[in-house]
């Protein structure tokens, strides 16, 4: 028995986007789930690593989520840094509204 | 034991006789028959605020010396302005000691007429004494204004609670105790005094909190005459209630 | 009127067994508690079967980042799981009620302990209840240290409160205006880059064991509540003044030798426990109580139970109560009891959109069904 973890995402902006696993293979050790790079800075070491997965069905059921973790963390970021740079943009163009005096039309 | 803070003072003041009424937490307070100075003369009371094993001698003197004295400065600018508080009739800084006048009564099951007792009876005898009745409206509003008065005069209380009011005849309520208290124009310091009382009363008087809080906020209106000084408190203790709702919990 | 606790006891069995799954900060804790059928008093207590903990620790000068904290307890909850119930020697089958900290809390953490529990429950069909981690504390205390109705001070890296019951409740009679305790002492420890190891707390402690000299500090007690950043900001500075770049050394005035760090642990100790021993005793005052328990990791601090029993000590019939670190600091145990005594009085979550942590879950929101007093 082999149990396929999928998801899907949907908001107003953009098409459904479908998540899943491809064939593999796949690990428990997520490229999007290490630890933060402050503490390894800071001295620290990484103590808290998964265990393997074991070769059953709810084992490669754990693998298998991770690798789909990893794609929503991705695809969740990206868009995030989208919409960041989205704001940057219009925050930039009102401060030289209000701080340079560019003209509205002049700045599009 | 309280015996031997008790004998702390008995060796401080010899010969008066003490009868001790209650022992809050930081001061003991005695009840007795002799005046320092007059012969004939009604009770008077003994706030005596003992040493603090628990703290640093540095600590506790410096704590001990600067309530000891605030209260006196405090009750004193009280007496001047009118504003209802017992006299004081003699103190002892070094020695943590204020004499005062005895204020209150004693209520029908014995206890001493604070504001916390006098609902608390009101509360647990029922239907014939209802503790949402016109009288502990009247009683609640004059709290209410009290604090009003007080603040008027940008003078903060520090601890008000239902304990820290007791009601002499014809429920005309007395503010006491004032360790904690300081003066004070910011209306920070006055939204922080009333959110005090307001939570005490909530944890003291939880099934009745809502319309007390309410008459004691109608009342504080009524006290504080200088209608744009209260907005701006009214405004901040509602930022201090937000505050104490969504501290983070977070180590 | 005596609460019935044995309303939901499964036929043919004449105890409960439960798992408690704690993860709010920065401890993981797994614990199995088993409760004989009837009420719980002296001579039918409950009775700890496991208590396994694990502690995500930070290097010196970093507090933990809740998406590492919440990876800590994601990639260790399995193995502590299989080590309780190991340990308890029980069978998973034989267990009545799963339960977890549902808040207040880290929101991470929580959740990824949270996840845990939910899949448990639905791979065994056990059900959950989620539990306030105050109240937690608070029922582990009273039920180890046989304390009946105390006034409590609950002390930890999240809170500061002064809590006493009344009709059904436990409620809220002072608490900190800002910082809680413990965060107050680890963020000082991360200025003086102390160790995290075991706890930033506890080498506060040891450090402040040395110290000599007390250093004037504010002492800022409101009524029975308390406020704590003035404190942290002002002794935050003196140390920056000392071991930063300046080296503006300060002396002591009446001996005239130089402030040490240890001097600086002492001082902040003396003065906020000074100022955490008086809104207890206010509130003791207030309520008319002479019992005291403290709960919460700051709780095992040698000095503060010493400073809570010299208080107590002059009140009339006083009495102090204190666990040791087992049960003070974050542990599963103590919600396995409290969740039981919410099973038992048939308080388990019956959807499982129910099982949503929330970050902020005051101790006065809990209905506490099981006392009658």
């Amino acid at each position: 028995m082999r149990l396929v973890p999928t998801a899907e995402y949907n908001a107003p902006d953009i098409e459904s986007h479908k998540f899943e696993p491809s064939d593999g293979p796949h690990t428990t050790y997520g490229k999007t789930t290490q630890i933060s790079d402050i503490v390894i800075k800071a001295g620290g070491e990484d103590r808290d690593k998964p265990t393997d997965h074991n070769d059953t069905p709810l084992g490669n059921l754990r693998a298998e989520l991770t690798t789909l973790q990893d794609q929503i963390n991705i695809f969740l970021t990206d868009r995030m840094n989208l919409e960041k740079d989205n704001k940057n943009q219009e925050a930039d163009i009102e401060r030289r509204l209000l701080d340079e005096g560019v003209d509205e039309d002049e700045s599009e | 034991m309280t015996e031997s803070l008790i004998s702390t003072l008995e060796d401080k003041i010899p010969n008066i006789k003490l009868n001790c009424i209650s022992q809050g937490a930081e001061a003991l307070v005695f009840e007795s028959d002799t005046h320092p100075y007059y012969n004939d003369s009604k009770n008077c009371i003994i706030k005596y605020r003992p040493s603090k094993p628990y703290r640093h001698p540095k600590i506790d003197l410096q704590i001990t010396k600067q309530r000891t004295i605030g209260e006196v400065k405090f009750m004193y600018k009280l007496c001047k302005l009118g504003i209802p508080c017992p006299n004081i009739i003699t103190t002892d800084f070094p020695n943590g000691i204020i004499w005062m006048e005895f204020i209150g009564y004693k209520l029908e099951n014995n206890e001493i007429s604070s504001f916390k007792n006098w609902l608390w009876y009101l509360e647990k005898n029922g239907n014939d004494h209802d503790p949402l009745k016109k009288e502990v409206e009247f009683v609640c509003i004059k709290v209410g204004e009290l604090i009003g008065k007080l603040h008027l005069n940008d003078m903060i209380h520090g601890d008000l609670t239902s304990s820290n009011m007791i009601l002499v005849q014809d429920d005309v309520p007395h503010l006491i105790d004032f360790g904690l208290s300081s003066f004070s124009g910011l209306p920070e310091d006055k939204a922080v005094d009333l959110y005090v009382l307001e939570r005490a009363i909530m944890s003291t008087h939880s099934v009745y909190a809502e319309s007390y809080n309410r008459w004691l906020l109608k009342g504080y209106q009524q006290g504080y005459t200088n209608k744009s000084k209260y907005k701006e408190v009214i405004k901040r203790l509602e930022d201090v209630r937000l505050r104490g709702r969504k501290r983070s919990m977070l180590g | 009127m005596v609460v019935d606790l044995d309303k939901y006891l499964k036929q043919d069995k004449d105890y409960y067994i439960a798992i408690g799954l704690e993860g709010s900060a920065n401890k993981l804790g797994v614990g199995i508690i088993k409760h004989s059928k009837g009420l719980l008093s002296n001579v039918n207590k409950a009775k700890v079967l496991s208590n396994v903990r694990d502690t995500y620790i930070t290097p010196p000068g970093e507090g933990f980042l809740p998406r590492d904290t919440a990876r800590h307890h994601r990639n260790w909850v399995v193995r502590i799981i299989k080590k309780a119930i190991k340990d308890a020697n029980i069978n998973k089958f034989d267990i009545d009620v799963i339960c977890f900290t549902q808040g207040p809390g880290m929101g991470a953490p929580l959740q990824s302990v949270v996840i845990a529990a939910r899949t448990i429950s639905q791979i065994w069909q056990i059900p959950l209840v989620g539990v306030n981690h105050c109240i937690g504390h608070i029922e582990m205390g009273r039920e180890i240290t046989g304390a009946l109705n105390p006034v409590v001070l609950y002390v930890s890296g999240g809170n500061t409160q002064v809590i006493a019951y009344s009709k059904n409740r436990y409620r809220i009679f002072g608490e900190t205006l800002d910082i809680a305790i413990g965060n107050c002492l680890d963020r000082f420890a991360r200025t003086l880059k102390i160790s995290n190891d075991p706890a930033p707390g506890y080498n506060i402690e040891q450090l402040a064991k040395k110290g000599k000299h007390l250093v004037n500090l504010p002492y800022t007690v409101k009524g029975m509540d308390m406020s704590m950043s003035g404190i942290l900001a002002y002794i935050d500075q003196l140390a920056k003044d000392m071991f930063g770049i300046q080296k503006k050394q300060l002396k002591d005035e009446e001996s005239g030798e130089f402030i040490t760090k240890e001097d600086l642990c002492f001082s902040l100790q003396e003065i906020l426990f000074s100022m955490l021993v008086e809104i207890t005793e206010r509130a003791l005052a207030h309520v008319n109580s002479n019992q005291v328990l403290i709960v919460g990791g700051v709780g095992s601090n040698e000095r503060l139970q010493e400073m809570m029993k010299l208080m107590i000590q002059d009140r009339k019939n006083g009495q102090i109560f204190a666990t040791d670190e087992r049960f003070c600091i974050d542990n599963g145990i103590m919600i396995a009891h409290a969740g039981l005594l919410q099973y038992r009085t048939g308080g388990i979550i019956k959807d499982l959109k129910d099982t949503v942590c929330t970050q902020r879950f005051r101790t006065d929101e809990v209905y506490i069904a099981w006392r009658d007093d």
